[in-house]
Formats: C-alpha cells, structure tokens, sequence
C-alpha cells in the first residue's frame, strides 16, 4: 500500500492522495468489521453451537455407523428386557433383551444384545445373539454373532468366526 | 501353477463328470461335477463345479455348488456365486454377500 502512495504524489499529488485516502478509509471499515466479526462470531457460535452439537455427537457415539441411515433407530439400551410384541416402522437397535414377537424395517443386534422369538424384518444385522425364528430380506451375520434357530432370507452374509445353528433358508 | 502337476491332489476339470469316491490326502478342486463321497483335506469347487454327495474336508472353498452331507472341520468359505444346500457341519463358515446357503447348520 504504502509503495503505491510513494509513486502517486509524484504524478497528480491532489487526486491520487484524495483517492488513496478513500480506498483507505474503506479498507479501514472493512479491516474494523473483519476485527470485530470473529471476535463477536466465535462468542454466538461457540454460545450457539456448543449445545446443538453435544446431542448430535451423543448420538453419533451411541449409535455409530447406523446414523448414516435415513431413520432414527430406536435403541433398547444393555440392562433393558422386553418382552412382548414389538412393531415398528424404521430402525430397531438391540444392546438389551428382547424377548416375544419382532416386526420391523431394520433390526439390528448389538454385540451385548439378545433377541429370542420371531422376527420379521427387512435388513438384519446379527452381532450378539439371536435364537429364534427370523424372516428377513437381508441377513448380514458378524464373527461375534451366534445364530440358533431357523432363518429365512433373500440376502445373506456371514463373516468368519460367527457361529451359527440352525436352519439358513433362501426365500424365493 | 497347473493344480493337474500336485502331488496328493486331484483334479476334475470343466466338462468332466465324476462318479464315484475319492479320498485325497491333500486337495481337490473340481470345475466339472462330482458324484459321491469325497474325503480330502482342502476341498476348491471352482464356479462351474457342482459337487454332490458326502463331504469331508477340513477347508471348503464354495464358488459353485455344493449339495447333500457336507463337513468341513476347520473353515467353509461360500463365496458370493456359491450354492450350498444340505447338512452342514463347521468349524468356522464365512459367508460372502450373495452366497447361497440352505439347510441345517452345526458348529463342531
């Protein structure tokens, strides 16, 4: 900035130090208002964001990779039993006991969770234990799963080291 | 390497049909089909293979089909074009998305 002024008063020394003068006084304001913004922004965003963000990184604590689904799972936490008959439209997540009738879109067992009795469900995430009847779409079996029972699916995957017994039915 | 040159191993190409019992020490794949009881220690059904009949192995490597009484002591891989259907017995399965499996299972 400085250079450019040198060189202008040689020149038109009136126009281009009245010229310099405003662009100046502008960049000035701008520079002021940059100054005050991040200082007023962080103190509303922090104030503000801080507590919308804890709940959402609550959630994605909880639930992990299953949030990138479009529902929101219910989640039956450890230490939780039910026992019953359940239905549901979007997400179940099993880290408790589930005990009775299942009908849902998408249940998942979680490594801690138990289900025992009929489930009906479109995707079907087995990583705990699951004895029972199952009827799913898409059956996807972790190495820390155990299976005893009879499963009908369309889908199936299982990893290594999963345990199953039973019966593994291909529905047409 | 041509799998026909392996000592203890057995071979059964595509287009061959196979009726009868082998009992391999070593392995044994088979693209064509079989018929009857195979005993062997590494059993590789390649895409075109059907296998039918009573297995006993340690591993299986499933890329076909795979029916009737199977064992597979130590680990049944079924891959995502393998058919497996009958009883089966495991010590570790793995299954691929898009593998077909029917029947009943039991962990050794």
């Amino acid at each position: 900035m400085f250079n450019k002024f040198k060189p202008a008063p040689n020149n038109v020394p009136t126009e281009h130090s009245e010229e310099a003068a405003e662009p100046v006084a502008a960049e000035e304001i701008v520079v002021v208002k940059d100054e005050e913004s991040p200082v007023l922004t962080p103190t509303a965003t922090t104030a503000n964001v801080t507590p919308t963000n804890a709940p959402q990184q609550r959630g994605n604590g909880v639930m992990g990779m299953l949030q990138a689904n479009v529902s929101k799972p219910s989640i039956l936490s450890e230490g939780f039993y039910f026992k019953g008959e359940l239905s549901a439209k979007g997400t179940i997540h099993v880290e408790g006991s589930l005990n009775g009738q299942i009908q849902v879109d998408e249940l998942t067992i979680g490594s801690r969770g138990q289900v025992d009795g009929i489930v009906n469900c479109k995707i079907f995430h087995i990583k705990g234990r699951f004895s029972g009847t199952a009827t799913c779409e898409e059956l996807t079996v972790t190495s820390s799963a155990t299976v005893d029972g009879h499963v009908v699916y369309k889908t199936l995957s299982v990893q290594k080291g999963a345990s199953i017994k039973g019966e593994l039915l291909l529905a047409k | 390497m041509n799998p026909t040159t392996k000592q203890n191993s057995v071979f059964i190409g595509e287009g061959v049909s196979f009726k009868g019992s082998i009992n391999a020490p070593d392995e044994a794949v088979i693209e064509g089909q079989f018929d009857g009881d195979l005993t062997v220690s590494s059993l590789l059904i390649g895409q075109t293979g059907r296998v039918t009949g009573t297995i006993k192995a340690d591993r299986v490597d499933v890329k076909g089909e795979l029916n009737k009484d199977i064992s597979s002591r130590q680990l049944l891989i079924v891959r995502s074009t393998g058919k497996v259907n009958g009883t089966l017995e495991y010590g570790e399965i793995e299954i691929e998305r898009g593998g077909q499996v029917r029947g009943s299972m039991s962990q050794v």
